[in-house]
């Protein structure tokens, strides 16, 4: 990564120093709430019909440890994104020094991950005081969860490149993220569902992602190759990061 | 020498008769008479009582003496007016300077050469006390009577009188009068400050004696009292009263001393003489510039009245010239220091001043300080028919620009006139439309980020992370240019204490002030050590305090050497901080040269501002017509544009208009703008 880049993310980082506390917190405190309210809680009625091949609990936890990294890289591609243009304008700042659009867009990303990674890395370390790592591969959930992270975040802020207004945000979460993460077999198999229903699953960054992350947590097979759910979480990083990129560069050319 | 009989008068007013008949008691061998004022009711008038005071001279007196009856003289002052009136039988003898007179200098210089008498060069006769011959008092009185029925303004008719009889006008080398110290909270004078004498002989030690010669001064400084800016007079036969002005930084140009020098040798001087800020906590830096450069002036008239440095050192030693020396500073800075702080000014002014005049008195002596920046010559920004569009609107309509390493320069105009474009292109951030644009000799487009490497950028509005702390900002912004951790914090720290931010340092940027922000932004524009700083409009929004200390820390990056790109639409701020500036209007350069050129050039020496009750100022103008070189209408009020404001306003005056105010002043960059455009710079 060019060095330029870094500063970019050091500038971040040295304003979340100032609120770590208070999001380490949640980091703990979310999973622990998902894995009780839905994955023991449901699982208790789930499990009494014997559908699946593990726990409810164990079925889910990986589904929720990839839907939480997708929807913290989302997050953290709209409002800070729009802030750096239009508020702060901490970008105009780096546009004064040597970084270039690419690399202010590539500090933005690397923040991104750096914030992603931690919510995931707090999910991991619940999922095992739960017993829910089942595989030695587990450890894998965290570089698939990083890029489950970028496949969701630069798709995002090429969106939030071209508003102007922080109002179309919860439209975003209302009718993108929430079905989203709701039809992305986090909570349910998507082969029940009928096919125009399955399409959109399969389409969508997330549904990859949990394929994978289940597969090196509980050691399943996951429903296509490998191969074929991580060049699909591919796509969409390299699509929606050069979107990002386009949209940087228009944004902080005058 | 011819025989002298003396009459002298003391002009009073009935309320004051009891410290006129004092000082008749105290001085007996005067035989002062008191005159007092005649129609003591009336609306003060000082030409009234002088009258009265110049028709009591005695019927076969050869000369005359009028004084104030708050003077205090001199003991024995009859045998030496007698001693004085015998050698210089002609000449109108003032006996007070105030101590920040254009004659106090002609005093200091004339103390410093060892002369008894020095020329007086101020726009009126210092006539609180003064001695006249015996016809020029006779004169004076049928005079005066024609000056006050034609309406001319009364300080002006005994230097008329003068200078239409060719007659010399000298004062005392000490002074022989003083005005009687009256501490009031205000100074006896609300707007000038006190005025107390250039030095009054009962202040000096030893033996008095006025046997010197008359002083040869042809130069002499002078510190502007109200534009706070320095000036020199030069002798010269052909102008009005005998003497030419010309800015001082002007004068010293053409003895080939460039500003450059002189900032370099003040920042010295002042770094040895003032290391803790003692004296600019006191007096603002561009103003203690000015005052150092005028001392400088002083060295350098004092050229040719003293024939080496070992006899300067030593008639700085002497008393009198010691107690001249010593109301330089307070005399000159009267006006900006508060009256309670100006006591403390000759101790903490005296070493700057001697500093500097012993530059001046050598400048050649001084080397050391010509290997300072300076403009080399070399163009670091050069543009030809640079044109910036968005859309259909042309934000900047092909303008040719050139800056030189080392230079301020300014873009000046009103908003909207291009400025800020014309900013973001030199900043690399903005693609050119049309024309060619070279920054540190490389392409914009194509070196955009090795250009902005080499660039401090202080944008128009602040870009900070207000959530992190002051000492925060500068080290990401730091690492931006990517500089190592601890260079970073080596730099944040010098950096805060130069634009004065030390004790925020752990604050966050939030509370700061608006002024605090900007000096933040200029100090993290400077942490890369850029060759050019980009700055626009670096003090808009800022309160009048704020933008002082701006303009401070800015002056001491000029004289740095660092190389300053400013956009403004304040006048003061760019003749304060541009060596050279472009006029700019809708999107065109209208006009470029230096500020005092522009001025020169295209607004001349001095304007006359007249207001009216009325709306009719069209008409008004149309009545003036014929005054001045140039009658300009505004909304609400009418210039006059002059090469003498007074002699401009006396003909105003004397059309009997029903102006409700008549001022002059200098004229400005504003005028420069006025007359470019039609418009004023800031509606």
């Amino acid at each position: 990564m060019a060095r330029p880049a870094v500063a970019a993310f050091e500038h971040h980082i040295a304003g979340y120093r100032r609120t770590w506390r208070g999001s380490l917190a949640t980091t703990f405190l979310l999973p622990v709430l998902f894995l009780l309210g839905l994955g023991w809680s449901v699982g208790r009625y789930v499990d009494a019909q014997h559908t699946l091949p593990v726990s409810y609990l164990a079925y889910t936890a990986p589904g929720l440890l990839a839907s939480t990294a997708f929807q913290v890289a989302v997050t953290e591609a709209t409002w800070p994104v729009m802030s750096g243009f239009q508020w702060t304008r901490i970008y105009l700042g780096m546009r004064d020094s040597p970084m270039t659009a690419p690399d202010i867009l590539a500090g933005q990303m690397l923040y991104i991950l750096a914030r992603t990674a931690a919510a995931s890395i707090g999910f991991l370390l619940v999922m095992w005081a739960f017993g829910v790592l089942h595989s030695p591969w587990a450890p894998l959930a965290l570089p698939v969860v990083l890029l489950v992270g970028v496949a969701g975040a630069a798709p995002v802020a090429a969106f939030t490149t071209s508003i102007e207004s922080s109002r179309l945000f919860p439209i975003l979460q209302r009718f993108i993220v929430v079905p989203v993460t709701l039809f992305a077999g986090v909570f349910f198999p998507v082969e029940t569902l009928p096919l125009p229903a399955r399409l959109l699953a399969y389409v969508s960054p997330l549904w990859h992602g949990v394929q994978l992350c289940r597969a090196v947590t509980l050691g399943q097979p996951t429903a296509w190759p490998p191969l074929a759910h991580l060049g699909a979480l591919e796509l969409w990083a390299g699509v929606g990061y050069l979107l990002a990129r386009r949209g940087y560069l228009r944004r902080l050319k005058v | 020498m011819a025989t002298v009989r003396l009459s002298a008068a003391v002009m009073t007013h009935p309320r004051r008769l009891d410290a006129a008949r004092a000082m008749r008691d105290r001085h007996p061998e005067l035989d002062l008479q008191v005159v007092v004022d005649p129609r003591p009711e009336a609306p003060a008038n000082a030409l009234r009582t002088a009258r009265a005071a110049w028709q009591a001279v005695g019927a076969r007196a050869t000369h005359h003496l009028v004084v104030q009856d708050d003077m205090l003289l001199v003991d024995g002052l009859g045998a030496l007016l007698e001693a004085a009136a015998g050698q210089r039988p002609t000449q109108v003898l003032s006996l007070f300077t105030e101590w920040g007179s254009r004659t106090s200098h002609a005093l200091r210089l004339s103390a410093l050469q060892g002369a008894s008498w020095a020329p007086a060069l101020d726009p009126y006769t210092p006539s609180a006390a003064v001695l006249l011959p015996a016809d020029v008092a006779r004169g004076l009185v049928g005079y005066a009577a024609e000056a006050d029925a034609a309406g001319h303004p009364d300080d002006l008719v005994v230097l008329n009188y003068l200078r239409e009889h060719g007659l010399e006008n000298l004062v005392s080398v000490p002074n022989l009068a003083q005005h009687t110290p009256a501490d009031s909270l205000m100074g006896n004078d609300i707007l000038m400050g006190p005025r107390h004498s250039a030095v009054y002989a009962g202040d000096v030690p030893g033996e008095l004696s006025l046997d010197g010669p008359t002083g040869d001064v042809t130069l002499v400084p002078h510190l502007l009292m109200f534009e706070g800016s320095s000036i020199c007079h030069l002798r010269d036969p052909d102008a009005a009263g005998g003497w030419r002005e010309v800015p001082t930084h002007e004068y010293l140009a053409g003895l080939g001393i460039t500003t450059r020098d002189l900032l370099a040798w003040y920042g010295e001087a002042v770094a040895e003489v003032d290391p803790y800020g003692a004296i600019r906590t006191l007096v603002a830096e561009p103003l203690l510039f000015q005052v150092w450069l005028t001392a400088f002036g002083y060295g350098v008239a004092a050229g040719d009245l003293v024939p080496d440095v070992a006899a300067l050192d030593e008639r700085l030693e002497q008393p009198l010239v010691r107690h001249a020396l010593r109301t330089f500073g307070p005399g000159a800075l009267k006006r900006f220091v508060p009256r309670l702080l100006l006591d403390r000014l000759p101790d903490l002014v005296d070493p700057l001043f001697r500093a500097a005049l012993r530059a001046g008195f050598n400048p050649d002596a001084r080397p050391e300080g010509r290997r300072t920046h300076r403009i080399t010559g070399a163009p670091v920004i050069q543009a030809r028919g640079l044109v910036k569009k968005f859309g259909s609107r042309v934000a900047v309509d092909g303008i040719d620009v050139e800056v030189r390493r080392g230079e301020a320069f300014g873009f000046l105009g009103p908003n909207g006139a291009g400025k800020s474009s014309t900013m973001r292109m030199l900043g690399c951030v903005s693609k050119p439309t049309n024309g060619t644009l070279r920054i540190l000799g490389l392409d914009p487009v194509r070196h955009g980020s090795q250009i902005r490497a080499k660039l401090g950028v202080c944008p128009q509005q602040d870009t900070l992370d207000t959530e992190l702390t002051v000492t925060e900002n500068l080290l990401v912004y730091a690492r931006y240019f990517g500089m190592s951790r601890s260079a970073a914090k080596a730099k944040a720290a010098q950096l805060l204490d130069f634009v004065q931010l030390t004790e925020r340092a752990g604050s966050t940027v939030e509370p700061l002030s608006g002024g605090m922000k900007r000096r933040l932004t200029i100090a993290r524009a400077l942490v890369n050590d850029p060759e050019i700083v980009l700055l626009d409009e670096p003090t808009t929004g800022l309160d009048p305090q704020a933008r002082h200390l701006v303009w401070e820390r800015l002056f001491r990056l000029k004289q740095q050497g660092v190389t300053l790109v400013l956009t403004t639409h304040y006048m003061d701020e760019a003749e304060q901080l541009c060596d050279r500036l472009v006029v700019m209007d809708g999107g065109k350069i209208v006009a470029q040269d230096s500020p005092a050129e522009l001025i020169r050039r295209y607004a001349g020496r001095e304007v006359v501002e007249v207001r009216f009750g009325g709306d009719d100022l069209d008409g008004y103008a149309e009545k003036m017509d014929g005054i001045g070189d140039r009658v300009e209408t505004l909304p609400d009020r009418v210039l006059v544009y002059a090469p003498d404001g007074e002699k401009a306003a006396a003909a105003v005056r004397d059309r009997r208009l029903p102006a409700t105010s008549v001022l002059v002043r200098r004229a400005s960059l504003e005028d420069v703008f006025l007359r470019l455009t039609g418009r004023t710079l800031v509606d």
